[in-house]
């Protein structure tokens, strides 16, 4: 029992990440993208050297390295080269490198998956539910249906990576689909799903009910895994459950863009978040950090991180008031861009998805509470829960 | 038009934060007590059918009784791994974010624990400390 009551111990900072789009190139034709055109801008590996030896003087300690598009799979070359150099400056600095692919998984083969596998690369799999439901706004670019070439990418790395973890986004386009998705989802051995509303969507109010009225099917279906003795884990509802078990969200958990966590261009531009780089046209570049071919360096430019960092801090009075600011990711940096052009400012079906996933959260976890729930109990409440700590030297 | 509006009436949720049900010895004691039949239910049946749900919530919450058990799976393992990234190393619950520590063959058999054993989160705990004292005095 001393050892279960034992208090919370001080955990490794969160690594800095790097998220580096190598190409603005994509094989889909996603309806909802916000990249931009889909041009064949790709990293010049000259650009991606630099940015990562910056990255390497300032992690402070630990560095992820996130692997992003356009679709990454369509410069393989690319993606290894820059790995293998990173994995060997990892080595004689003496810092613990991770990495993070996200992909359409159309390109993924059973070579390229041990690959990424061997290299500490998990794989995070774009696709959105069944075949109607994923191609109704993900099709290929040159047109037809991605879903049989996604399905087979993703069998490939759940055979690899059990714990390979999925995004569909939600649109109001597929969102009476969303508890189908799950039930797809969790029949192809997914035990890790995201759900990640588009925030630059064009949500109405009946839009935002039927996700609510989604959600809680969702809820239904975490709660029978559980209840089977099965985990899963899944976005929002877990990482709401989360907050309210460690009593509200830490700095550590909340957007780190532009702090611990920075996205390069194939142009060279700094960016806050890989969601943020988009086409890197004018629109985009007003929230460049700079050029890592232009800053001394080699880094983002310190002035202009300090004025985003104080833009960041302009939380709305509604937010600041809100009883459930401490489970909310208002401050997502990159949703708030995407929904209202400000950094500070979510939009208001932001607002409302997460009040939603806190409902729905909170109902399914009372009810595992209540039952004696073994299975929650253990992975919810008794794993150290470690407090944020902020190493010295880091960015 | 969708704006920002915070929830009219809002309820603290009825299961508790962790540190609140912590300090709460008696607490601590009832959920032990129905990890521990879980654990003999584990012993006892091993690998059997996987338990239903009980047919009712029970009307006093965690009664070592009522509490159902849940027989272990291979996916026990890497999920163990996959959020004690995310609680201990990983955290960031940021929408989209995942866990990059856990990479386990999808044919781990998970061994059930002997009796006397320590609850899989204490021995992992031990190691957690041991290896942050380590990374302290590094």
């Amino acid at each position: 029992m001393d050892e279960l009551t034992a208090g919370a111990i001080a955990a490794p900072e969160p690594p800095m990440e790097l998220m580096l789009v190598l190409t603005h190139a994509c094989n889909l034709a996603c309806d909802y993208c916000y990249a931009g055109p889909k041009d064949g801008r790709a990293m010049p590996e000259a650009v991606a050297r630099r940015g990562i030896a910056w990255v390497f003087d300032h992690c402070g300690g630990r560095l992820l390295l996130g692997w992003f598009g356009g679709e990454p799979l369509l410069r393989w070359d690319l993606l290894t080269a820059l790995h293998g150099h990173a994995a060997g400056e990892a080595r004689s600095r003496r810092i613990p490198l991770s990495g993070t692919l996200t992909t359409n998984a159309t390109l993924l083969t059973a070579d390229r998956m041990a690959w990424l596998a061997d290299h500490g690369i998990t794989v995070a799999v774009s696709i959105d539910g069944d075949a109607e439901t994923h191609d109704r706004l993900r099709p290929l670019a040159s047109g037809g249906s991605s879903f049989s070439a996604v399905r087979a990418g993703l069998r490939v790395a759940l055979d690899r990576q059990p714990m390979t973890h999925t995004v569909s986004v939600v649109h109001p386009g597929n969102v009476p689909n969303l508890d189908r998705t799950v039930g797809f989802l969790l029949e192809e051995g997914v035990r890790q799903i995201s759900l990640s509303p588009d925030p630059s969507a064009d949500w109405d109010s009946r839009g935002l009910e039927i996700y609510r009225e989604q959600l809680e099917l969702v809820g239904e279906r975490w709660l029978g895994e559980f209840r089977a003795g099965r985990e899963v884990w899944i976005e929002p509802l877990d990482g709401k459950i989360i907050s309210r078990v460690k009593g509200g969200l830490e700095n550590c958990d909340r957007c780190a863009a532009g702090t611990r966590r920075l996205a390069l261009a194939p142009s060279g531009n700094w960016y806050p978040c890989e969601r943020m780089v988009g086409a890197d046209g004018d629109r985009e570049r007003f929230w460049a950090l700079g050029n890592t071919l232009e800053t001394m360096d080699g880094g983002p430019d310190p002035m202009t991180v300090a004025v985003l960092r104080a833009q960041q801090k302009d939380v709305p009075a509604e937010c600041r008031r809100c009883p459930l600011g401490n489970r909310c990711h208002y401050g997502c940096s990159c949703s708030n861009v995407l929904a209202t052009g400000t950094i500070a400012t979510p939009g208001g079906a932001m607002c409302a998805a997460e009040q939603a996933a806190i409902a729905v959260a909170d109902r399914v976890a009372v009810a595992l509470w209540q039952e004696g729930n073994p299975l929650f109990l253990r992975r919810r409440y008794f794993l150290e829960v470690g407090r944020c700590t902020r190493r010295k030297g880091s960015f | 038009m969708i704006t920002l509006q915070a929830p009219v009436h809002y309820a603290e949720p009825a299961y508790p934060v962790r540190a609140d049900l912590l300090a709460d010895q008696v607490a601590v004691r009832r959920v032990a007590s129905a990890l521990a039949a879980s654990t003999l239910t584990l012993l006892l049946g091993g690998c059997g059918p996987m338990p239903s749900r009980p047919e009712k919530a029970p009307a006093t919450p965690m009664t070592p009784e009522s509490s159902p058990s849940a027989a272990p799976t291979a996916v026990d393992s890497y999920t163990s791994c996959m959020l004690s990234a995310l609680l201990m190393g990983g955290r960031g619950f940021v929408a989209g974010m995942v866990p990059t520590t856990c990479r386990l063959p999808p044919t781990t058999v998970v061994a059930p624990a002997q009796p006397g054993a320590e609850p899989d989160s204490a021995s992992a705990s031990k190691t957690q400390r041991k290896s942050a004292a380590e990374t302290a005095a590094r």
